[in-house]
């Protein structure tokens, strides 16, 4: 009787109720609303869709033949979405930053590892639906010839999708404004393309360039889809490269999530 | 007609650009680099290089000013600076040139590193003389503020215009001859690239490369690319360089 009559006056305090760090719906509602904010904006599906498209199918015509292309056309169908990604994760997560919008989600339920993962979601599907655009002309169009199926470079645009977009959210917190975030394009990727043999053969250049090559985080993504042309589902090149590009993407990730955080209280 | 309105313009935009030290960074040493980079590249095709090097030499300039430019303005029409400055005595005028000059000091800085570069240790050779070379690359940069200022017409704020700038420079970079020259090209590509405008400025530079005289097609191609700074100046001026209020 006492005992309930103390749990009466007394009750016993609920469980705190504690937030799972990532959640499905939430990870989704974020890119959903990534996946928006571009959808509004047409600019944006040309420099994802109609850009890429436009380029594979033009750049074939700056080859003799379809065997000249190949080399070429199976970089680009896979490097495209680390650029656009990278392009869209920095430019929008640092609007986000500077108007503050960042500090309203998360001062929401949703965790950083949320928003990251939200952001990551959209940037696999959009690379996706890209590399269907680009693969689709550089096989019929441009004549594209690869021995590994087309899918598999579908596959390997989702991951460079991925990416990218890491790259894109740990760069956002380093620079000011969308100006600088866009300025890394021609400084920093750019370079770094012309030295993964996408226009002029790797093994044709001096000897420093090439040891270059081997050390730029951009190649890992160059070589894998190399050895996915070259090779039937690309061989132990295409493992070890994956798995280092993997392993980028990891460290990019978790220096991007410590740099999103709320500064306000 | 610079007045002193352009001057104070010229110095306020020039402040701006050096305060900014990453973009001063990118803007004067980037292009030295990327010159050694395609030397590198291009080690055993001496041929290729002397034609691929003196186009990147002499159109690479107007990259960053693009760049540089399309943002600046983006920004003063965005956040309200240009209305502010339209109240004053300022003309538009005064605005396009302030501009101009203003991006092409630190690009003058950035032609005579990578040309003293270029024809000092990476073994460019070409007809024409250096200084023939330099005054194409001081014409690509006004280009290169011409195309910037134009292009603010196609985005509202600065998140557009990262996706415009990549949407329009990257074919342009295709189109212009810089991998192929245009007259090698199939016919339908050919005419595309005549609604380049960069591309005229490349098939002026590549002249350099075998005339030591100017050529019939070197003025040609200079003047229109002098006509398309033109243009696209006065159509800024018409479109980007207004009030919007009152």
């Amino acid at each position: 009787m006492t005992t309930t009559l103390a749990r009466e006056t007394v009750p016993a305090p609920a469980p705190r109720r504690t937030l799972p760090a990532v959640s499905a719906r939430r990870v989704w509602s974020i890119a959903r609303r990534v996946l928006h904010e571009l959808e509004r904006d047409p600019r944006a599906r040309v420099v994802m869709v109609g850009t890429p498209g436009f380029l594979v199918v033009i750049v074939r015509r700056l080859f003799d033949s379809d065997t000249a292309f190949s080399p070429t056309g199976a970089i680009m169908v896979g490097i495209f979405p680390v650029f656009t990604m990278y392009l869209v994760g920095s430019t929008s997560l640092v609007r986000e930053r500077s108007r503050g919008t960042l500090e309203a989600v998360l001062a929401t339920p949703t965790s950083r590892l949320d928003l990251v993962g939200g952001y990551l979601t959209a940037a696999f599907l959009i690379a996706i639906g890209q590399s269907v655009v680009t693969a689709t002309l550089a096989y019929t169009v441009s004549g594209l010839q690869t021995e590994s199926p087309p899918w598999v470079f579908g596959a390997l645009a989702g991951v460079s999708g991925l990416f990218g977009m890491s790259l894109g959210l740990l760069i956002s917190a380093v620079v000011r404004n969308e100006g600088q975030a866009f300025q890394a394009l021609p400084g920093f990727f750019i370079p770094q393309m012309l030295v993964t043999g996408i226009v002029w053969p790797v093994s044709e250049m001096a000897g420093w360039v090439q040891w270059l090559e081997r050390v730029l985080p951009l190649s890992t993504v160059s070589r894998s889809l190399t050895a996915a042309r070259l090779h039937h589902f690309g061989g132990s090149s295409l493992a070890v490269n994956l798995a280092v590009l993997l392993c980028l993407i990891v460290a990019a990730l978790l220096g991007a999530a410590a740099s999103i955080r709320r500064r306000t209280a | 007609m610079p007045t002193t309105a352009t001057v104070h313009i010229t110095l306020r935009v020039l402040r701006e650009l050096l305060r900014d030290i990453p973009t001063m960074v990118l803007f004067t040493i980037s292009p030295t680099f990327v010159m050694v980079l395609t030397s590198g590249i291009l080690r055993n095709h001496p041929d290729t290089w002397n034609r691929v090097g003196l186009i990147t030499l002499g159109l690479f300039p107007t990259a960053p000013t693009f760049l540089f430019a399309a943002f600046a303005i983006q920004r003063e029409r965005f956040r309200g600076t240009l209305e502010h400055l339209m109240t004053t005595p300022a003309h538009r005028v005064d605005i396009l040139l302030g501009y101009i000059f203003a991006f092409t000091l630190p690009a003058v800085v950035q032609i005579v590193m990578t040309v003293g570069v270029t024809y000092g240790f990476l073994d460019l050779s070409t007809a024409a003389p250096v200084w023939a070379v330099t005054l194409m690359a001081l014409l690509s940069s006004v280009l290169g503020v011409a195309i910037g200022l134009f292009s603010a017409n196609l985005a509202h704020n600065e998140l557009q215009l990262t996706k415009v700038l990549a949407a329009m420079a990257a074919p342009h970079l295709m189109l212009s001859g810089l991998f192929r020259p245009p007259d090698q090209m199939v016919g339908w590509l050919h005419a595309l690239s005549t609604i380049a405008p960069w591309r005229y400025a490349v098939s002026a530079v590549s002249e350099l490369q075998n005339h030591t005289r100017p050529t019939a097609a070197l003025w040609s191609n200079l003047g229109v690319t002098v006509g398309i700074i033109g243009l696209l100046s006065a159509v800024s001026l018409g479109t980007v360089l207004t009030r919007r209020s009152a």
